[in-house]
């Protein structure tokens, strides 16, 4: 039987009613029996239509099903705050929130119910990307110069529809800047699909990209649609592209060229029309040169080439990296980590990253397990740092001097439009020592140099 | 005319959000009868991942809940049609589906009454005109 409907005070209600944060109130059938105005806002929802719903079918957040942080609050009896999480509103739009959630009871200490409030984070988390725009797309965070280089050029690779090859060590975020590119072209609103081509054997390769007919081998009881039916319209990557086979290789090279395929066991050819990014962590060109790799195929490939710098000639990115893994993990642990210190800071500074970034993010995600602070220190991180972990204070001073040195040196450089002579004298240093502490602390600069006036369309 | 149907379930209820959901009830249905049923745990979470997932249990239509961008893009990119906003308990729907009574109001989610003209999944002329 349903519970009688919460009564609150009348200035109770007003207050509910003023504030900005979404309020609803649940009985213990978990029916909402009270809904504030700015619930009604957030969710799209009319109190009318709220009320004696069940509360999942309402808020429809992604953890009511698995997480109900409300139901853990009518379990244990304690409440939450800030449990990050998303809710879908009918336009299937995702909005992040932040909800905290407590027990409700009567003027007699009786549990009544249970409130949840819960705050529109859309906003925020639009500044925050605005905020960060200088070095971040997508997910791609950077203040090295190379990177900007890349990331400028991203939006223009991503107009043109071309395919595109993009190189780097394992780790580097080839699978990220794919992802970035398809998010930033017109085929954003069709899939991106992302499929690891060493991992397979070719005709399993075959079949996942292609698809096949019933009956074309023992097990094939339906038609199955491979990948590129599934991206019809939208982006496939094809990732460690150095490893396919050359058989496979040819099959490759028809799609390219006749923008079609044949599926296992069909007659006839299909047409598709996705766009092709394809990744190598081997440098395609001494492929060719040895025999490896199909010459024609590299040159459909490499209609644009994108070349990742591996972390250890990024070094200035590591902060920043942090900061973002740690925003990451945070949100996905539901954890409040703020910050890491400056002692295992300087150890991550001195790392050279064999795994790259993925290396950076895994060390990050360790640490969170053996941290339960508010920050990240020396201890928490991984074994195989200690050496680097034992370093004398001095060598710590050096590589955290350096990180400063070279950002100074940046920001001076980016203030002047990347006028050398003006920055060294924003520095206070001789033009020449300045070139000889780009050089020394490996910063890439992009090529223009700030003494010339960009050209304009011809 | 055979039909692969898929709800994904929570409590015996259609599960609020399909993102985030974890039990699928399958059912072949022909004509205005259930032929058989099973449930089944999803292992992706991931959109395409998902959707496969259902394609390989050759679903063909899906009534679910709440359902994000990504994963009906994904879902549709399979031609699986989408019947989304759905909510009530599990019987009762699949009793109205059968009876093409599911888009009579009582199962709509919440604040969703007014989704109905959303054209859904590949060959489909709306949600509101689909054959059994």
């Amino acid at each position: 039987m349903r519970d009688k409907p919460i009564k609150l005070p009348d200035f109770a209600n007003v207050i509910l009613e003023s504030i900005s944060d979404g309020v609803f109130t649940v009985d213990h059938q978990w029916c909402i029996t009270s809904f504030n105005r700015a619930a009604e806002r957030i969710t799209g929802i009319p109190r009318r239509e709220a009320i004696g719903k069940q509360c999942c079918e309402v808020f429809r957040a992604n953890m009511c099903e698995t997480d109900c942080a409300l139901r853990r609050t009518m379990q244990q009896g304690i409440s939450f705050v800030d449990t990050a999480t998303y809710i879908v509103n009918s336009e299937q739009k995702r909005i992040p929130v932040i909800v905290c959630t407590s027990i409700l009871r009567d003027e007699k200490g009786q549990i009544i119910g249970g409130v949840e409030t819960f705050r529109d984070m859309s906003l925020i988390e639009e500044l925050r990307r605005e905020l960060d725009g200088r070095y971040r797309i997508g997910d791609i965070v950077s203040r090295s110069a190379e990177m900007e280089k890349i990331l400028q050029l991203l939006p223009r690779i991503a107009e043109s529809d071309s395919t595109v090859l993009i190189q780097g060590e394992t780790g580097t975020g080839k699978e990220l800047i794919a992802r970035a590119i398809h998010d930033a072209s017109p085929r954003n609103e069709k899939p991106f699909i992302a499929i690891n081509c060493g991992a397979l054997p070719d005709t399993l390769l075959e079949a996942e990209l292609f698809g096949y007919k019933a009956g074309a081998f023992t097990d094939a009881k339906r038609d199955k649609p491979g990948l590129f039916a599934a991206a019809e319209g939208g982006t496939i990557f094809l990732d460690e592209i150095g490893n396919v086979s050359p058989a496979f290789q040819v099959r490759l090279l028809r799609v390219l060229q006749e923008r079609t395929y044949t599926p296992l066991g069909a007659t006839a050819a299909v047409h598709t029309d996705v766009r092709i990014l394809a990744a190598a962590n081997k440098d395609l060109h001494k492929l060719v040169q040895e025999g490896k790799f199909r010459e024609d195929l590299y040159y459909r490939i490499n209609v644009i080439k994108v070349d990742l710098p591996p972390l250890r000639e990024r070094k200035i990115d590591i902060p920043i990296l942090v900061d973002h893994f740690i925003h990451k993990f945070n949100q996905l642990k539901n954890r409040s980590v703020s910050r890491i210190t400056p002692e295992a800071l300087d150890i991550l500074l001195a790392f050279d990253y064999p795994g790259n970034i993925r290396e950076l993010e895994n060390i990050i995600e360790h640490s969170f397990i053996l941290c339960n602070k508010e920050e990240i220190d020396s201890e928490c991180l991984p074994e195989n740092l200690q050496p680097a972990k034992r370093r004398s204070p001095a060598n710590r001073i050096a590589a955290r001097r350096q990180t400063a040195e070279a950002q100074t040196i940046l920001d001076a450089l980016r203030n002047n439009n990347y006028n050398r002579l003006a920055a060294s004298r924003e520095l206070g240093i001789d033009k020449s020592t300045l070139f000889r502490k780009i050089k020394s602390l490996g910063i890439v600069l992009p090529e223009i140099d700030g003494r010339c006036k960009p050209s304009g369309p011809k | 005319m055979r039909q692969t149907l898929a709800i994904p379930v929570f409590r015996d209820r259609v599960s609020p959000l399909f993102d985030a959901s974890q039990v699928v009830l399958i059912l072949q249905i022909e004509g205005d009868h259930e032929v058989s049923r099973q449930e089944v745990q999803l292992q992706s979470q991931l959109p395409l991942m998902r959707a496969r997932e259902l394609a390989g249990y050759g679903v063909e239509v899906l009534i679910c809940g709440a359902i994000s961008r990504p994963y009906s893009l994904a879902l549709e990119s399979l031609g699986i049609r989408i019947l989304p906003f759905i909510a009530g308990e599990v019987q009762s729907v699949i009793f109205s589906y059968l009876q093409k009574q599911i888009f009579s109001t009582p199962f709509f989610m919440p604040g969703c009454k007014h989704r109905r003209r959303r054209h859904r999944g590949r060959g489909s002329v709306g949600i509101y005109h689909q054959s059994l």
